[in-house]
Formats: structure tokens, sequence, C-alpha cells
């Protein structure tokens, strides 16, 4: 071996060195780079172009309607307190109060892909909020009944009678509030009153035979 | 020839290691928003009424010293609004310019919200809320352009405006059936037919 190859081979080695310490360097400045923050749940943008979308809201009549025809994916969740919610709800409504969205026991009703949840309150406020906070979590399904209760009270429950001058369609739409009405338990709500026929004083009839004239006798003399 | 090979391959994947690296670095970008507040302290917040402030209450304070946002679209905004109120609508919360601006407001007094309903006002104020700006005021209040002039109406919120237990109760109650009572029948009378008497007949015959 002569000693060119000698220092030839010890500059490679040190070539090498060289090389693989700035390669650590570098790895190491990957470290320095700030922490991407992490949050729980969707990015705020995506957050913001939800909270603009009104598809979350789901009318009264459009609930009456799956409702009635038994929706098999359809899951009400009333964020009212429990209070409220033993005082009124609707059928088969299971209590979610706002509170408590997040709970061990509750939270998984919501953290779901299985059924159409349909959150509400007395008016839009509440299951608003409880929307919001879900959506943030990114759960999926969730929707809102438009108006709440008080909404829900004024449309199946106590419906307003179209004018005359109205559509035919706001008619129609009024007789199904009136017919989905019956079917959550209302009673016709026009009261029928006893009515007692009046009493017609017999008329004496009186019969007068005309009387028979006086038969002049017959026959010549 | 075996080490200049060897050295080859090295030098190679040394210049690949580098340019991932060089390329990463360049584009790594931070997102621009990103939420500081979790939903667990969001739900603390929203659950206390504190930040609900009624018309009334408003009335009362100095709204100058407030930073007044209209949450409301331009459009709107455009026909009238709130003396001093800014206009944000919900869709640009997420500009620059509107971010700055609560952020400017944010450090000494809150900034009251309000749009053209409480839920509109609440999505506002919980999208900030979570983006970390705490010092957040929701006015109740509904407002709307009608007949030239601009109304504004107190909200009570989650206010049940029907008792809906005793509504359904009310509504439940049967309808009285139409119940026409049968006239009793009265006693048919004989009639008597009274036989007009015949009159004897005149014997006929003449003479």
């Amino acid at each position: 071996m002569s000693a060119t190859y000698t220092t030839k081979k010890i500059l490679v080695k040190r070539s090498y060195q060289i090389l693989a310490l700035i390669l650590i360097v570098l790895a190491g400045g990957l470290l320095l780079i700030p922490k991407h923050p992490k949050h729980e749940g969707i990015s705020p943008e995506l957050f913001a172009k939800n909270i603009l979308s009104t598809e979350r809201y789901i009318a009264s009549d459009q609930l009456a309607d799956r409702m009635i025809n038994e929706d098999p994916v359809l899951l009400l969740v009333d964020t009212r307190e429990s209070e409220e919610f033993r005082n009124f709800t609707l059928p088969d409504a299971i209590n979610i109060p706002l509170s408590e969205i997040f709970s061990d026991e509750l939270n998984p009703y919501l953290n779901q892909d299985i059924y159409d949840i349909i959150l509400f309150s007395n008016d839009n406020f509440t299951a608003e909020q409880a929307w919001m906070l879900s959506t943030r979590m990114g759960y999926q399904r969730l929707y809102i009944l438009d108006g709440g209760l008080n909404n829900w009270f004024a449309t199946i429950i106590q419906p307003e009678l179209p004018k005359e001058t109205m559509s035919q369609e706001a008619f129609e739409l009024y007789s199904f509030r009136k017919a989905a009405g019956k079917y959550f338990g209302v009673a016709n709500d026009t009261l029928e009153i006893e009515v007692k026929p009046v009493k017609k004083a017999p008329v004496k009839k009186v019969i007068t035979k005309p009387k028979k004239k006086k038969r002049m006798p017959e026959g010549g003399c | 020839m075996k080490e200049l090979e060897k050295t080859k391959r090295i030098s190679i994947s040394a210049v690949l290691f580098l340019l991932v690296v060089v390329i990463s670095l360049l584009t790594f970008k931070q997102p621009q928003f990103s939420f500081t507040n979790n939903t667990a302290k969001t739900l603390e917040f929203i659950h206390n009424d504190s930040y609900i402030l009624t018309w009334d209450e408003f009335e009362q304070i100095d709204a100058n010293e407030f930073l007044i946002v209209d949450v409301r679209s331009n459009f709107d905004f455009s026909k009238a609004q709130i003396n001093n109120a800014v206009n944000i609508p919900l869709s640009q919360l997420l500009d620059k310019k509107s971010i700055a601006l609560i952020e400017k407001s944010d450090l000494e007094h809150p900034a009251i919200i309000y749009g053209k309903n409480p839920e509109e006002a609440n999505a506002a104020l919980m999208l900030l809320y979570q983006l970390g700006y705490e010092n957040l005021k929701l006015l109740s209040v509904e407002t709307y352009y009608d007949d030239r002039q601009f109304h504004i109406k107190n909200i009570e919120i989650g206010k049940a405006k029907v008792n809906y237990a005793s509504t359904m109760e009310k509504s439940k109650i049967q309808p009285i059936k139409k119940i026409i009572a049968k006239p009793a029948p009265t006693p048919v009378k004989k009639k008597v037919v009274v036989k007009p008497k015949k009159k004897k007949k005149m014997p006929e015959g003449g003479c």
C-alpha cells in the first residue's frame, strides 16, 4: 500500500464523517421548527363554513312527516334541562342537556354515524349551541329542528288557518298539519256543541170534509 | 474503482436527503387559524348566561366604549344599524382585517355581537371564542328592517312561548259529539172521522 492511497482513504473517511455530521445537524434542526398547534376537532375554516350553511335546519313539517312515517334512522334529542324534558317533550325523544353533551354516558349518542339526529330546544338557541360544539368535534348527521318547540306548537299542534286569499298550497299544508296534529295527540279542536231540536208544537190537523150538498130529490113528477 | 462507486452512491443519497429537507422547510406553512379554546371550556363559557346582554342592559351602558359588531350581511347593514356598529359579516369573520379588529378590542373592552337574531350572533361568538377571544358579549335582540324603520326587539333566549304540557292536555279533550235528541213520540190521536149522517133519502119517484 502506498502512502498516497492511505491518505486518500482517510480523506474519503473524513468526508463521510462531515456528511454524516451535516445530516445530523439538519435533522436536529427539524426539532426547532415551531410546533404545529394541535387542537381537537375540525379546523376553524371548516367550522366557519359549516356555520354559514343552513343545511342543518329541518322544518317542523318535514320532521312530522318523517316521524309519522316512522323513519328508522331518526333520533330526536332534547337539549333542554331535564326538568323541562320531564314536563313535555316530543315522542320518543331522549334528553341530552347542553351541559352534558360531552359526558361519557351521553356523548356516544351524538358521536355516531347511524342515526339522523335532530336536536331541539324551546327555540333554536340551545340546540344550535349543542350543534356547534358537536360539529366542532367533527360529529356527523346532526340537524336542528328549525324554530324549536315554539315553532312545533305554532305549526303542528296549533296551526293557523290560512286566509281565504292564500294559495292552494297553504291550504294543503294546513290540512297536512291538522292531520299531523291528530297523530301527535291533538283531538279535534273545533268543539261540537250539543244541539237540542226545537220542539214544535204539534199542529192539530183539522180535517174538514166538504159538506155534501143536499141532493135535490131527483125525479120529476 | 469499488471505493469510488461507493462514494458516488453516498453522495447521491446525501443530495437527495438535503433536497427533501430543503423542500419540506420551504413548504412548511403554519395554519392561519387554530382553535385555542377546547370544547369543554367553550361549553363552560356558554353555560352560564353572563355573556348575554339584553337590550335594556345595552341601552344603559356607554356604547362608545365598546366594539359593537354587526354580523349581518353587508346589504342589511347598509340599510340600518345600531349606532357605532362595525360590520363584520359572518362569512368574513376569518378575514385578517376582521380578526385584527376583534383582537384590538379583546384586550380592553368586550366586543358586543349582534345579528338578525341571537342565533346568528351566537354562531360568530362561538367561532371567536374557540379561536381564543374571550372578551365577548352577545346582544339578545332580533333586528329587522321594515316599513323604513329599523326595529330592534329584545328576545328572551330559550323561552317557551306556550306552556307545552298544558297546551297538549287541553288539546287532548275529546270533542263533544253532536247529540241530537230525538223528540219523544207524541201519542197519535185517533182520528175521529165523523161520518156524515146519511140523510134520509127522499123517496123517489113521482106522484
